[in-house]
């Protein structure tokens, strides 16, 4: 019998808002994030703009000394984490640190920092402080999360880049079900830097204006940057307590299209594969499912066949689905992207809001499905599913279901659970 | 469902070794995979000692169209993996490709093709970035090049934090396929010796022979340890349900038996300092501590991490350690993320095999460390099961228990 597994806490530091409320108000609005570029010189960019974080003073959250030793990444992730662990009520509720872990997924990670490091170095200029090097491993934002908590569960972090942060909830739901933890810690961080930057740039996939997600204008993506934090907490633990719980997440798949580097499957095979494996392994039918949160980078052949994958499993009520691509508002933010889909998805449910794709205009013929147009609209969901497919065709599909009082135990999902 | 878990296939690219045969060998003879750096100029570093991978003719096992695509590392992991498949008789004909997977742990995947994108944009801007560089620079492209090379079509995951990276992996496969959620997992780990990364361990410390005086080398659990030195290769096991190994008649290694992990909170660059934490990951491993006779240690000749990981082994099993025959594989193969991989086919083969590969280049061992530590010669011991140790520094444990399969 599987453990029951609910959210009890978020944190957010995006490129619309560095708190949850904040965060979730510029989604129902449609805000866009995106503004010119100040972490690096971009003017010699075709793009000049990303969805960069604004309005986040490290010296409220960090000392001077911290800050000589973080990165921007690390940064991001504590400060998104501190409001998790704050809305969990973690700061108060003793619980036991042996049985709480953290599994956080990780794109570029602290690059920004050893790029500058390795910048002075290769062009000779003076000694760079060996502190910038401490963020040569994906895993450091994942340690100093642990380490400032006190956490002694288990540890990792997985490295898909821009499904990372998706399958790390993934694999902390699976550190649970092991019998690990009760409490685990998972998202992710990232942070703009120019070798990220200039990569997706010199493979033709950013989109000079703004990023349009399934429109017919689209040209590709915004770099975004930010941390999405959520925290999973096996349900007996989390009512024993008395948390707030947000949103159960029932399961979730992962596979690969095993088809091409950078390329996804054309005809939307892997994600049809992806939403079933999810679907099947959080016991819910396809007729249930709400709302989809979208992987939706607003790359040509992306949206494509993430809408032909969307076809493939939903058939003729895929129309009827509201779809939202997020993107358009925080960018692609690499290796957090999953977790601040994720804390999205559970906004929607908890809230019965979905939030809209904005910049969206022209309808494209090969992407036909309701991808709620520049105006979020309420709608009661009670299945919501996050897509997110990384290169090389990491796909992964997270579940998550509202949570309604109704069985003897005060709360519970009506879904045809098995 | 509680599947149980059988290793059936071994691949293995070493600085000792192509292929398990040859891995085998030289593991049992205790030769060392440790040279002079050759692939880059370690200029007036003190530190010039890697175990580097030997020139491979990698067409031997990928067709020389798709060697077109993948860089160095990209080709070492496929071919560990292609080597993995071979072993384990797998017929890819007859199986589900959805029912297959691919969990592999690296540090930075691809850390050479990082630093050549990365010249490439510092020298001539944005025209400077490579595009084909770029796509095999992710670190989940190594994995993705296996998936693509071998129609790997179910779970697909890639794990890096630092020195328990491919443990990660091969735990995550293990509860995967526990669970029934597939058959096959091609699961382990793998990296490359690159020069931004010697440079960065370097700076950081870490490498032999550290700041103090003495000879470099890997010494684990030596009194004169001072540091440790880098290696590079991949190590792949196929994982594989019992039910389905039995059904295609394969050949059996090794049992997974159990999975730990745990935590440690001391620093971000610094190892569980009492070794509470590492117990913690052998105990949660390990239903019966009386059954283990033989531990993998994670030690790399790091002062620290030799001392918590004797600390954690005596609070285990009390007593008892002084039976219990411990090994360091890094004397051997060097230190890196991925090598849980090769680690862990090392400890398929000695439960398989009944004997234990030498710790070598330790001549004075810690009385720190007073453990029955395999020194110099392999040891032949018929063994009901082993644990493999791993930890990082920044603080994560992870142990893996391996039954001999009977």
């Amino acid at each position: 019998m599987r453990k029951r597994v609910v959210i009890t806490g978020l944190g957010i530091v995006s490129a619309v808002g560095n708190s949850v409320p904040k965060f979730w108000e510029s989604l129902v609005e449609g805000k866009d994030g995106s503004k010119e570029i100040t972490a690096f010189d971009a003017s010699p960019y075709r793009t000049k703009k990303a969805a960069e974080v604004s309005g986040l003073d490290p010296q409220a959250h960090f000392t001077g000394k911290e800050l000589r030793r973080l990165s921007r990444c690390d940064q991001f992730g504590l400060v998104a984490f501190r409001e998790a662990w704050k809305s969990a009520r973690l700061d108060q509720d003793p619980i036991d640190k042996e049985r709480a872990g953290i599994i956080l997924g990780a794109g570029s990670g602290g690059i920004l920092s050893v790029e500058k490091y390795f910048r002075d170095f290769y062009q000779g200029k003076g000694r760079p402080s060996p502190s910038l090097l401490i963020s040569y491993s994906l895993a450091t934002t994942t340690d100093l999360i642990a380490i400032e908590s006190g956490l002694k569960g288990p540890r990792s972090t997985t490295a898909t880049v821009c499904s990372s942060s998706s399958a790390s909830i993934g694999v902390a739901y699976d550190m649970i079900q092991m019998g690990l933890a009760d409490v685990m810690i998972s998202g992710g961080s990232d942070s703009l830097c120019e070798v990220s930057f200039s990569g997706f740039s010199s493979l033709k996939l950013v989109d000079p204006e703004s990023c349009k997600p399934f429109d017919k204008r689209r040209q590709g993506l915004t770099i975004g940057e930010g941390a999405g934090i959520l925290i999973l907490e096996e349900m007996e633990h989390a009512l024993k307590r008395g948390a707030q719980v947000l949103a159960e997440f029932l399961g979730y798949g992962i596979c690969a299209d095993a088809y091409h580097l950078t390329a996804p499957e054309p005809n939307g095979e892997g994600v049809e594969r992806v939403i079933r494996i999810g679907l099947s392994h959080a016991g819910v039918t396809p007729e249930e499912v709400d709302t989809i949160n979208a992987h939706g980078t607003a790359t040509p052949f992306n949206d494509i066949a993430e809408t032909r994958g969307i076809k493939r499993v939903f058939g003729e009520r895929a129309k009827e689905i509201p779809i939202s691509g997020i993107k358009s508002m925080v960018g692609h933010c690499l290796g957090s992207a999953g977790g601040i889909e994720a804390i999205a998805t559970v906004l929607t449910i908890k809230n019965g809001i979905i939030p809209p794709t904005i910049h969206y205009e022209v309808p494209d013929p090969h992407c036909d499905l309701n991808y709620t147009p520049n105006h979020s609209i309420k709608k009661d969901v009670r299945v919501a599913i996050s897509n997110s497919f990384a290169f090389g065709g990491n796909n992964v599909c997270l579940v998550f279901g509202k949570i309604e009082k109704e069985d003897s135990r005060g709360l519970g999902f009506k879904g045809s659970r098995k | 469902m509680n599947h149980r878990i059988v290793i059936t296939g071994l691949g293995i690219i070493s600085p000792i070794g192509v292929g398990r045969e040859e891995f085998w060998k030289n593991c049992l003879l205790g030769i060392s995979g440790i040279k002079p750096i050759q692939r880059f100029d370690v200029g007036s570093s003190r530190s010039k000692l890697g175990a580097q991978l030997p020139e491979i003719d990698f067409k031997t096992f990928i067709k020389p169209a798709n060697l077109r695509r993948m860089d160095r590392i990209g080709k070492v992991m496929v071919s560990g993996v292609k080597m993995a498949l071979d072993d384990s008789g797998l017929d890819l004909n007859k199986e589900d490709p959805h029912r297959m997977g691919i969990s592999i742990g690296t540090g930075l995947g691809s850390s050479d093709t990082v630093d050549q994108f990365f010249r490439g944009l510092l020298k001539d801007g944005p025209v400077g970035a490579q595009p084909l560089l770029f796509q095999t620079a992710v670190p989940n492209a190594i994995t993705s090049h296996c998936a693509i090379e071998y129609g790997i079509k179910g779970v697909n995951i890639t794990f890096s934090h630092k020195e328990t990276s491919a443990e990660m992996a091969i735990a995550y496969a293990c509860h995967l396929l526990r669970e029934g959620r597939a058959d096959v997992i091609f699961a382990g780990g793998g990296d490359e010796l690159s020069e931004p990364l010697y440079h960065v361990y370097s700076i950081l410390g870490g490498l032999s022979p550290g700041k103090g005086k003495g000879v470099e080398g890997m010494r684990p659990f030596d009194r004169d340890r001072n540091g440790m030195v880098l290696g590079e290769g991949s190590g792949i096991l196929v994982l594989e349900r019992l039910e389905h190994a039995e059904e295609r008649g394969a050949k059996i290694y090794a049992e997974v038996a159990g999975i730990g992990l745990s935590g440690s909170t001391d620093g971000v660059l610094r190892y569980d300092q009492k070794g509470n934490s590492i117990a913690k990951a052998m105990s949660q491993a390990t239903t019966d501590p009386s059954m283990v006779d033989y531990i993998s240690a994670a030690a790399n000749s790091t002062l620290d991490l030799d001392r918590a990981e004797t600390s954690a082994i005596k609070q285990v099993f009390g007593e008892r350690a002084k039976e219990i025959s411990v090994n360091a594989l890094k004397s051997i193969l060097g230190e890196f993320d991925g090598s849980g991989g090769m680690r862990a086919c090392s400890v398929a083969l000695s439960l398989f095999q009944g004997i234990i590969p030498p710790t070598i280049g330790t001549e004075h061992l810690d009385p720190n460390c007073d453990l029955n530590v395999v020194l110099g010669q392999s040891k032949a011991r018929e063994m009901r099961s082993a644990l493999l140790n791993s930890c990082s520094n920044g603080g994560s444990n992870i142990s893996i228990w391996f039954k001999r399969y009977s």
